[in-house]
C-alpha cells in the first residue's frame, strides 16, 4: 500500500482522498465477488479468470481509478478496452442501465474469449462513469471448444466476434444479442450464467459508486480518483526512475505457431530515459499463420513486468501505465492484421513479459529475476458426458497447470503458480470431478523442474487428466525446444511435456518417471527417447513436434498427463546453500542425481558429503571455466522407459 | 470511412519493425535533433507521437489521423449516425 502525501491542493481533509480511493478500490472488490460467487463455469467462479473495473472520464479520457483482478493482464488491458469502446460508442444515445458488450482483439479484448461488460454511468446528466466486468467464457462456439483454435489461420475459424454491441437497453436485455449468443455456443446454460453474473456486478457496482458519490460529493470524488491516479503514476515513475538510462534489447522466440514448425522470432527494446519507458517491439517476426499472435493487448499487458520488478506494492490504476508508450510493429506477432487468428494469446504474452523482465534484469542486476514457465500449458476439455444420470450432458472445463516463477535477486521462485500474465487460480478439483466425466489423476509438483541457482526457479507441475467419458481436448504450451532462462549464471528450467496414457492405471502410472507404455503427445527427447531439451530435440520423438494441439481425443479410461516445466534459477547453482540442496532432496524436489550434476552435491546414505561436495563444485567451475561445462537444465535424471 | 481497413494480406518482410520518422526539430529539454515522430501506445491507446529519442521529452501528442493508419485497422462506420444500438 501507499501512502499518498497529505494533498495542498483541496480543502479536502487529510486522508480524505485515500479513503476515497480505497473506497473506489472497494467497489471494484464488491463487483469482483459478486461476479465469482453468482458465475456458473469453473474459469470464473474457481480459476477467477475475471476481472472488475471502475473507469472515470478524466481531462485525458477514459482512465481506470481502480480495479480488482482475479487474472492480473485484466488490469494492464481494461483501460484501452474502455477507450476503444467508449470513443467508438454514441454516448448522446446511451441511457441508464444500457450494457455494451465486446469481444474484439482488434478493439482491446484479450482474444475472443475474453468477454467485455461494460455499463456506462450518468452523473449529472451526463456519462462520466464507465463499470467494467471481464472474464474467459467456457465457449463462444467455432469449430473448436474452447477458445484456444490451435492450428487455425484466421478469425473467422475461431469464437464468434463482437464489435461493441447494446446487451442491455435500460436494463433489459436486447434479445437479439442474446439470442446471437445463446444459439452458437456448446454450453448455453452456462454462458447464460456468466453473462448475467458479468451484468449483475455492474448493478452491484453502479450502487455502490452512487453511494460513495452520494456521501462525499461528485466533485471529490473525481477529485480523490485523480489524486489517487496522480500518486500511482508518481510511485511507478520514482520505480523507473531506479533503471539506469539505456537501450535494453533481448531476442527470444515461440516454439512455432501451431501451424508451421519454424520458431517465431520475438524481440522486445526497453528504452529507459529518466522516469519514462519505451518498450519497443520492433525486429519482432511478422505474423504467424497459426493463432498464437495477439492484436493489440500487448500495448499494455508487457508492463506487467515492469510493474512486477519496479513498484510491485501500489494497486494498478491508470497511473500505472502513464509513464510506459510501447511500440507496435503492424503486421508483427504482437500486432497481427485482421482476419489473423490469435486466439492463442497466452505464450506471446508470457514470453513477452519474461522479455521485458529479462531486459530490466540485466539493466538491474540487484533486482533481477529469471524467467517463469513461460507457458500456462493451458487444457481445454469437453465432450459429451456418459456417466449414469448424466448421459447426453454436453460439458466444457479448464485445466490450468501450475508453472514456476523465475529465482530472484531476494529468493527461491514461487513454486506451481500460473504464470505471472494471468497468475489466477487452477481449478478446484472436486467442483470440476462433479461436474465433468474426469477425475484428476494429479496435480502435484514435477520434480526437477525447478532451474538450478543459488536462488533456484519455483518447481513447475504435473496434471494428469482420466476420462470418464470420450474427451475432447486442446492443449495450448510452448517452451518445448528449451525451458525458461536463468539469469546471472542461473540454469533452464523444465521443458514443456505431454503423453497420452491408455488404459490409465492407478498402481502403474502415478510415478510421473515411468514412461513405459505411455505415448508421447510432445516434447524433446533424446535419440534413446528419453527427455531431454540440452541432447534432444522435438522432431521425432513425439506423435507431435508442437505444444499447441487441438482435437486430441481422450477415450474413456486413458489418461492425458501435462508436464510444465519450472522456472529458471538465479545465481551460480555452485553457491547455493548445501544444506538448501538436502533440504530440496529430502522434501523429494530434486533428485540427488540431478543436485549433483547441477549443484555438484555429493550424497551418500541420503546426507550431504561436504568434503566431496566442495571438491566436486571446484572440478564443475574448473570445467566451466574451460568451456567443459554449462548449467544443465532441469530434468530428471532417473526415467524409466 | 469505408471497408478498406477491414482485411489485410500478411507482410512479406520476415521481421517487422516500426519507422521513426525525424521532424528536424529540436528538443526544447536537451537540445538534441533527434527527434521523430512515431505511433504508439499510450496509456490511452493508439497515438502519434513527435519525441526527443535522447531525452523522451514529449513534444507532441496527438489523436491518429485516417493518414497515419495508426492502428491499421478501423470500424467500416465509425463515422455512421449511431442508432439507439449502436
Amino acid at each position: 500500500m501507499t501512502i499518498a502525501p497529505e494533498t495542498t491542493s483541496s480543502a479536502a481533509p487529510a486522508g480524505l482522498y485515500d479513503t476515497i480511493r480505497y473506497g473506489l478500490i472497494e467497489i471494484a472488490r464488491e463487483m469482483n465477488l459478486s461476479l465469482m460467487r453468482s458465475a456458473f463455469s469453473p474459469v470464473v467462479r474457481d480459476i477467477l479468470d475475471c476481472t472488475t473495473a471502475v473507469h472515470l472520464k478524466t481531462e485525458h479520457g477514459w482512465e481506470m481509478v481502480a480495479c480488482f483482478e482475479g487474472c492480473m493482464q485484466h488490469a494492464f488491458t481494461s483501460q484501452h478496452i474502455a477507450n476503444f469502446t467508449m470513443d467508438e460508442w454514441d454516448l448522446d444515445r446511451t441511457e441508464p442501465g444500457d450494457v455494451i458488450f465486446v469481444n474484439d482483439p482488434w478493439r482491446g479484448a484479450i482474444h475472443q474469449s475474453d468477454v467485455n461488460l461494460l455499463r456506462p454511468i450518468h452523473i449529472d446528466g451526463e456519462v462520466r462513469a464507465v463499470l467494467h466486468s471481464t472474464s474467459h467464457v467456457v465457449d463462444l462456439g467455432g469449430p473448436i471448444p474452447g477458445g484456444f483454435s490451435n492450428g487455425v489461420e484466421t478469425a473467422f475459424e475461431e469464437q464468434l466476434k463482437f464489435p461493441p454491441t447494446l446487451l442491455y437497453a435500460d436494463d433489459v436485455p436486447v434479445r437479439p444479442a442474446f439470442n446471437y449468443l445463446l444459439e452458437n455456443t456448446r454450453v448455453p446454460s452456462m454462458l447464460l450464467g456468466d453473462i448475467r453474473a458479468l451484468y449483475g456486478c455492474l448493478v452491484v457496482g453502479e450502487g455502490r459508486l452512487r453511494d460513495l458519490l452520494a456521501r462525499y460529493g461528485t466533485d471529490t470524488v473525481f477529485s480523490a480518483a485523480q489524486h489517487a491516479i496522480d500518486v500511482t503514476e508518481a510511485s511507478m515513475r520514482a520505480g523507473i526512475r531506479q533503471i539506469p538510462d539505456g537501450d535494453y534489447r533481448i531476442e527470444d522466440f515461440l516454439d512455432d505457431d501451431g501451424v508451421d514448425s519454424e520458431p517465431l522470432p520475438m524481440v522486445v527494446t526497453v528504452k529507459v530515459r529518466g522516469d519514462s519507458m519505451e518498450i519497443d517491439f520492433s525486429g519482432t517476426g511478422r505474423q504467424p499463420r497459426g493463432n498464437v499472435g495477439t492484436a493489440w493487448v500487448e500495448a499494455t499487458r508487457c508492463i506487467e513486468a515492469v510493474k512486477m520488478l519496479v513498484d510491485p506494492e501500489p494497486p494498478v490504476n491508470s497511473g500505472t501505465l502513464r509513464p510506459i508508450e510501447t511500440i507496435l510493429p503492424p503486421g508483427s506477432a504482437v500486432c497481427v492484421l485482421p482476419p489473423s487468428s490469435c486466439s492463442n494469446h497466452m505464450d506471446v504474452g508470457s514470453r513477452s513479459i519474461n522479455m521485458v523482465v529479462k531486459a530490466i534484469s540485466g539493466a538491474l542486476v540487484s533486482k533481477s529475476i529469471a524467467a517463469d514457465s513461460g507457458t500456462c500449458a493451458t487444457i481445454v476439455m469437453g465432450g459429451i458426458d456418459m456417466r449414469p444420470g448424466r448421459e447426453g450432458n454436453q460439458w466444457g472445463s479448464f485445466a490450468g497447470p501450475g508453472g514456476g516463477w523465475g529465482g530472484t535477486w531476494k529468493g527461491d521462485g514461487l513454486t506451481y503458480c500460473i504464470a505471472p500474465i494471468g497468475n489466477c487460480r487452477t481449478s478446484v478439483h472436486e467442483h470440476a470431478e462433479a461436474e465433468s466425466p474426469t477425475v484428476v489423476g494429479q496435480m502435484e509438483v514435477m520434480p526437477d523442474s525447478a532451474g538450478a541457482g543459488k536462488h533456484r526457479g519455483g518447481f513447475g507441475g504435473i496434471y494428469t487428466m482420466v476420462a470418464m467419458s470420450d474427451t475432447l481436448v486442446t492443449i495450448t504450451s510452448d517452451r518445448v525446444r528449451h525451458g525458461a532462462d536463468g539469469v546471472v549464471g542461473g540454469g533452464r528450467g523444465m521443458s514443456s511435456y505431454a503423453w497420452y496414457i491408455p488404459q490409465f492405471d492407478w498402481s502403474k502410472h502415478m510415478n510421473p518417471r515411468m514412461l513405459h507404455g505411455l505415448e508421447p503427445l510432445y516434447g524433446a527427447f533424446d535419440e534413446n527417447g528419453v527427455p531431454s531439451a540440452d541432447r534432444g530435440s522435438v522432431e521425432g520423438g513425439a506423435t507431435n513436434s508442437t505444444g499447441k494441439l487441438a482435437g486430441v481425443v481422450v477415450k474413456a479410461g486413458d489418461a492425458l498427463r501435462v508436464v510444465i516445466g519450472g522456472g529458471g534459477g538465479w545465481g551460480d547453482p555452485l553457491e547455493r546453500d548445501l544444506e538448501a540442496i538436502a533440504n530440496d532432496v529430502r522434501d523429494g524436489l530434486y533428485s540427488a542425481g540431478y543436485a549433483a550434476e547441477a549443484f555438484g552435491v555429493v550424497f551418500e546414505d541420503g546426507e550431504v558429503r561436504d568434503v566431496e561436495s566442495r571438491e566436486r563444485r571446484r572440478h564443475l567451475a574448473a570445467e566451466r571455466e574451460a568451456g567443459r561445462w554449462t548449467v544443465p537444465s532441469a530434468s530428471p535424471t532417473d526415467w524409466i522407459l | 470511412m469505408g471497408v478498406d481497413r477491414l482485411l489485410f494480406g500478411p507482410p512479406q518482410k520476415a521481421t517487422v519493425s516500426v519507422e521513426r520518422v525525424r521532424t528536424g526539430q529540436t528538443c526544447p529539454a536537451c537540445g538534441s535533433s533527434d527527434v521523430a515522430r512515431y505511433p504508439v501506445a499510450n496509456f490511452l491507446g493508439p497515438r502519434m507521437v513527435v519525441k526527443c529519442q535522447d531525452c523522451f521529452e514529449n513534444l507532441e501528442t496527438t489523436v491518429p489521423t485516417a493518414d497515419d493508419h495508426w492502428p491499421p485497422w478501423a470500424s467500416a462506420t465509425s463515422d455512421w449516425p449511431a442508432s439507439r444500438n449502436g
